[in-house]
């Protein structure tokens, strides 16, 4: 660097005002740049975010792709000279079944964890989305605006957050079809958005007292561009970092309200009915009927969630390159 | 003022209403204020009642003059900066009048305060706080001249705002190049010469100046006084200028007001002031400075007790439970009954003290002598 | 590429061992070096900082920030995370023993009983969960051996040394229930309570309004002349220097620049950074007068230039100081050192320049 001073790049003005200090006649240029090389960049110091990452897009690949490739249809039947009374573990039948059978309806379980985590996937992200766009609304107008709203609407929050979740689905399974995974769906972004709004009200409460909201202010810039541009963007961290474990924990509640019985039917395989088929085969010993779900499970939560860890630091463009 | 051309300057100022530049004769109100009270309310017990008020700013009344700088001192609950800010209406007036070249800024509303605000800005004291760090520069500075922007001065097209930004990093003593940063990257001392540059793109005539340099280090504080000066010089400011450093204000500004618990205790020209103060608490504000000369072993005036709650105001006068001068005096009654109004003296000099004529330096310097910071009774 | 300087009376380097040999001098420290091992590297937070205190001196040690003042007094106290802190090395002599070879349990003994320290933030170093009197309590009995019923009336006496009104109700308390003042207050009962021999100030008026400021400062002084401690106050302030204390210590990245009895430096800097300081004082100038500036910024923690630290920013600055860095060297007919070549047979030259600057300085500082 000190041979050809015109060739001098830094990073950054601080940079640059040090550099001029010390040789004011150099030629300093700042390095062009883009802030999305500049994302990626930090996303990718976080080793265990890009495991994540890769653990999630796996899993969202295969939970896509997957039922195309290898559908699940309830009517299929393994035929007659196949049938096995207690179903067959993995590694005894290595092709056709890697992930062993069930018993009785012999399905391969490799199938039905496949359709599984399709379906579990759909239900878990498009709740997330929903609840975390309603939730994000209602907590900026309530942590901004403030007032008789915010009171309004967070005793509403309060008094939905005291309703138990099971309940809700059975009735609104009378009305809209029991066993529907879409019922599922809508309940869980329903009940998931109190949690969001909560927090992104106590965000937008600190930030609201920024010295750059003031600036903004005092520019005669409206509310709707404060909230929008300067609020939510700051936001954004925590609220992923809501979204992600959003995710995980919409796969797990899926699992537990399917194992239970009141969740999505059987005929459409979710991680959490295979479960709650798998409930005597392991008395009996057919453990990998539980296995292989429980095993898809625990990987997408901890992908989503070393992922939401990454993205929040990649995002933030105040982190260290 | 490098780079900067004589049409980006006056880009499209509208000519303030009614004031033409003063002509070396009597100098031009800008900015008048009338009994301005801002209270917040305190609520409390099961109800949530409103079971008081935090008086911050309690009937205060100045007048600023085009061109002038005027600094505004005192301590922490004095209210300095919620008067800033009330002016500037990011708070609520809770009584009173702020008339900026005649027109009254506290009734107006909507469109009208909005093109009002392109004519008064704020220069934050926190460098660090006061840009949006998810924000390039250019937006930093663009955004005020987008939501600013009308027939006249163009500013909706996007190359216009860019190229004004530019010029205005330039103003500041920054590369026109820095547009597409972002805040993180600058240092503390170039990040609120952003500042500055952001306040200043809309063409202000009034700056408010909040602690603009009391964050920063003193080798950097010099720089930024000095740019503040040049700015000042080159586009014909008039600066509010909000600080607890006696010594930078006396250097920077004209006339001074001292403030005291929501109130305006003193208002006077700098060497008036620093020369024969007339309030007791200025006084004590003044001896309180240290000076950087060891030859100068004054025996400090040293307050008794704490700054009272802005809730909670002593009577009468707010300051008599800290005051030496009405110690001395052998505890007047008035002192505690009656809060004495700011008065004119002469010459420009005013304060609100019933014995302002019995304040002198030496009156204080004799107090000092008899006193022990260990001594200091509960009030 | 340093040359061997040939230094007129070089400060004592880290080639002597043993104590000092004055027995009045209570604190002395020989070129100590903390580090920082950071993602980026390391930075040399204190880079060869020689000084001494004797009993009941005082000492300002000056700055601005990140020139490595408050990491020295850390050191002292040995309270940083030694990762990534590393006391590279040095030796600090404190009453006849060096602190840097004690064990921590001894070093336990030393912290609060003959080391005191008190901090900017009044708020943050107390722990908001107990009352004062809990906190105060707590050093007394750890380093006075008393029983807790004694430490408490100790403790009420404590506070009541350093004026805080109704000291009996104030020792109920918790630090949330106070203001600034008073808590600064409760910290420096704290560090007096066990009678300490060195007390170290950390830029303790910085966060205080000016006139609790005024109340503070009086309070360390009254204070420090009744119990005989030696007081180590660290600020940027020049102002506060000149008023609390007698001899001055001026740091720049990493290093001392400048000592000196306090008249000696402010009146007549020998270094031109000292120079440049107050220069920046604004009260110095007429309104309307252009403020003297440093040029520049802070080096680069990472990228130190090779020479003289401050050679970017010095009007003065010549080839040798871009090559070289200058050592510490006693000011001829003075109690000065200063760490620059003016001060030396290389730079007499130059010296006529810079004293007839430092003279406009003195001159203003007069008027």
């Amino acid at each position: 660097m000190d041979d050809d001073p015109k060739a001098l790049i830094v990073e950054s003005p601080a940079a640059l005002e040090e550099l001029l200090t010390e040789h004011p006649d150099y030629d300093v240029q700042l390095e062009s740049l883009n802030q999305w090389q500049l994302s990626w960049r930090r996303f990718k110091r976080h080793r265990m975010a890009l495991v994540g990452a890769v653990m999630f897009l796996f899993m969202l690949v295969v939970g896509v792709v997957g039922p195309v490739l290898m559908p699940f249809d309830k009517n299929s039947l393994v035929p007659l000279d196949q049938v096995v009374n207690n179903g067959r573990p993995p590694m005894l039948v290595p092709y056709f079944h890697p992930f062993g059978e069930t018993q009785e309806l012999q399905y391969d379980v490799l199938t039905l964890v496949i359709n599984g985590i399709g379906l579990s996937l759909l239900i878990s992200v498009l709740a997330t989305v929903i609840s975390v766009v309603i939730g994000t609304f209602v907590g900026c107008v309530a942590g901004y605006v403030g007032g008789f709203l915010d009171t309004f609407l967070m005793r509403i929050v309060d008094a939905l957050l005291a309703l138990p979740l099971i309940y809700l689905i059975l009735i609104a399974s009378r009305f809209l079809g029991s066993g529907n995974w879409f019922t599922v769906m809508l309940i869980f972004a329903l009940l998931g958005w109190l949690q969001t709004a909560r927090l992104v009200r106590s965000v937008m409460l600190s930030l609201r007292e920024e010295d750059y909201v003031d600036a903004a202010r005092v520019a005669g810039i409206g509310q709707m561009r404060i909230i929008f541009r300067h609020l939510l963007p700051n936001a954004m961290s925590p609220i992923i970092v809501a979204a992600s474990l959003s995710v995980a924990g919409f796969i797990v509640t899926e699992a537990f309200v399917s194992f239970l019985g009141f969740g999505v039917d059987p005929a459409t395989p979710t991680l959490g009915n295979i479960l709650s088929g798998a409930q005597e085969a392991i008395g009996a010993g057919n453990w990998w009927w539980a296995v292989f779900p429980g095993l898809a499970i625990v990987f997408i939560v901890l992908g989503v969630n070393f992922m939401g860890d990454g993205l929040q630091d990649a995002l933030d463009p105040r982190a260290k390159i | 003022m490098k780079g900067m051309t004589q049409a980006t300057m006056s880009d499209n100022q509208p000519a303030p209403a009614a004031s033409a530049v003063a002509q070396g004769g009597a100098p031009q109100i800008l900015l008048e204020v009338r009994d301005l009270k801002t209270y917040y309310p305190i609520y409390g017990g099961l109800l949530r009642r409103r079971v008081g008020s935090v008086y911050a700013v309690d009937g205060v009344s100045l007048t600023i003059n085009r061109g002038q700088t005027f600094g505004l001192v005192g301590e922490s609950g004095c209210g300095k900066t919620t008067l800033g800010r009330t002016i500037l209406r990011l708070e609520k007036a809770t009584a009173g009048s702020v008339a900026m070249d005649g027109q009254d800024l506290l009734a107006m509303g909507g469109k009208e305060l909005k093109r009002m605000r392109r004519r008064m800005q704020l220069i934050f004291q926190d460098p660090y706080a006061s840009l949006n760090p998810r924000m390039p520069v250019s937006d930093v500075i663009g955004e005020g001249l987008l939501a600013q922007a009308d027939a006249q001065n163009g500013w909706a097209k996007r190359e216009v705002r860019d190229r004004r930004v530019a010029d205005f990093l330039e103003a500041v003593g920054l590369r026109r190049d820095y547009t597409r940063r972002y805040p993180h990257e600058f240092s503390g001392g170039q990040r609120q010469r952003i500042g500055i540059a952001r306040a200043l793109s809309l063409n202000p005539e009034f700056v408010v100046c909040d602690e603009p340099v009391s964050a920063l280090d003193v080798s950097i504080q010099s720089q930024i006084l000095n740019l503040l000066s040049e700015l000042r010089n080159e586009f014909n400011l008039t600066y509010l200028f909000i600080a607890h450093n006696l010594s930078v204000v006396q250097y920077f500004c004209e006339r001074i007001g001292v403030m005291y618990l929501g109130k305006l205790v003193e208002v006077a020209d700098t060497d008036d002031l620093y020369e024969h103060p007339r309030h007791p608490y200025s006084v004590a504000l003044l001896s309180a400075i240290p000076v950087p000369d060891p030859r100068v072993r004054k025996k400090r005036l040293v307050l008794k007790g704490e700054v009272p709650s802005p809730a909670n105001p002593p009577s009468g006068c707010r300051f008599h439970p800290r005051c030496w001068l009405r110690e001395r005096l052998g505890n007047p009654e008035v002192c505690s009954t009656e809060d004495p109004a700011l008065r004119d003296l002469g010459g420009g000099q005013m304060s609100a003290c019933h014995f302002a004529e019995q304040v002198s330096v030496e009156a204080a310097q004799e107090a000092a002598s008899r006193q022990s910071a260990i001594d200091t009774v509960a009030v | 590429m340093k040359q061997k300087m040939v230094v007129d009376d070089p400060v004592a380097g880290d080639s002597r061992l043993g104590p000092p040999s004055d027995p009045e001098t209570l604190l002395e420290i020989r070129d100590l070096h903390t580090y920082f091992h950071v993602m980026d590297g390391t930075v040399k937070a204190v880079d060869g900082v020689t000084f001494s205190l004797k009993r009941g001196e005082t000492l300002g040690l000056v700055g601005e920030s990140g020139c490595g003042k408050s990491v020295t007094a850390l050191t002292i106290m040995q309270l940083l995370d030694m990762p990534p802190g590393e006391i590279a090395s040095g030796q600090i002599w404190f009453d006849g023993r060096d602190l840097l070879q004690l064990d921590s349990d001894d070093m336990r003994q030393v912290r609060g009983a003959d080391i005191a320290m008190i901090f900017q933030e009044p708020m943050t170093s107390l722990n908001p969960v107990f009352t004062i009197g809990d906190q105060i309590s707590e050093a007394i009995v750890l380093h006075q051996h008393v029983g807790k019923k004694e430490a408490w009336v100790r403790s009420i006496d404590a506070l009541r040394s350093v004026g805080i009104p109704a000291p009996e109700r104030r020792v109920k308390q918790y630090p949330h229930e106070m203001s600034g003042g008073i808590r600064q207050r409760v910290m420096i009962a704290m560090a007096l309570s066990c009678n300490p021999k060195l007390l170290l100030a950390d830029e303790p008026t910085t966060a205080l309004d000016v006139t609790i400021q005024a109340q503070i400062l009086e309070l360390i002084k009254e204070l420090q002349a009744r119990t005989g401690a030696a007081l180590l106050l660290i600020t940027h302030d020049l102002a506060v220097v000149a008023e609390t204390v007698q001899n001055v210590a001026v740091m720049y990245a990493g290093r001392i620049v400048e000592t000196g009895t306090v008249e000696e430096v402010l009146l007549g800097p020998t270094h031109p950074y000292t120079q440049g300081l107050l220069n920046s004082i604004p009260a110095l100038h007429k309104r309307g007068q252009e403020l003297d500036v440093i040029k520049g910024v802070v080096p680069n923690p990472f990228r130190m230039p090779p020479g003289c630290k401050f050679e970017p920013r010095c009007p003065y600055s010549c080839d040798l100081c871009r090559t070289s860095e200058p050592e510490l060297v006693a000011v001829p007919g003075r109690k000065s050192h200063s760490r620059c070549f003016l001060q030396t047979h290389e730079g007499a030259a130059r010296r006529g320049d810079f004293e007839r600057a430092a003279g406009s300085t003195v001159r203003g500082v007069m008027g």
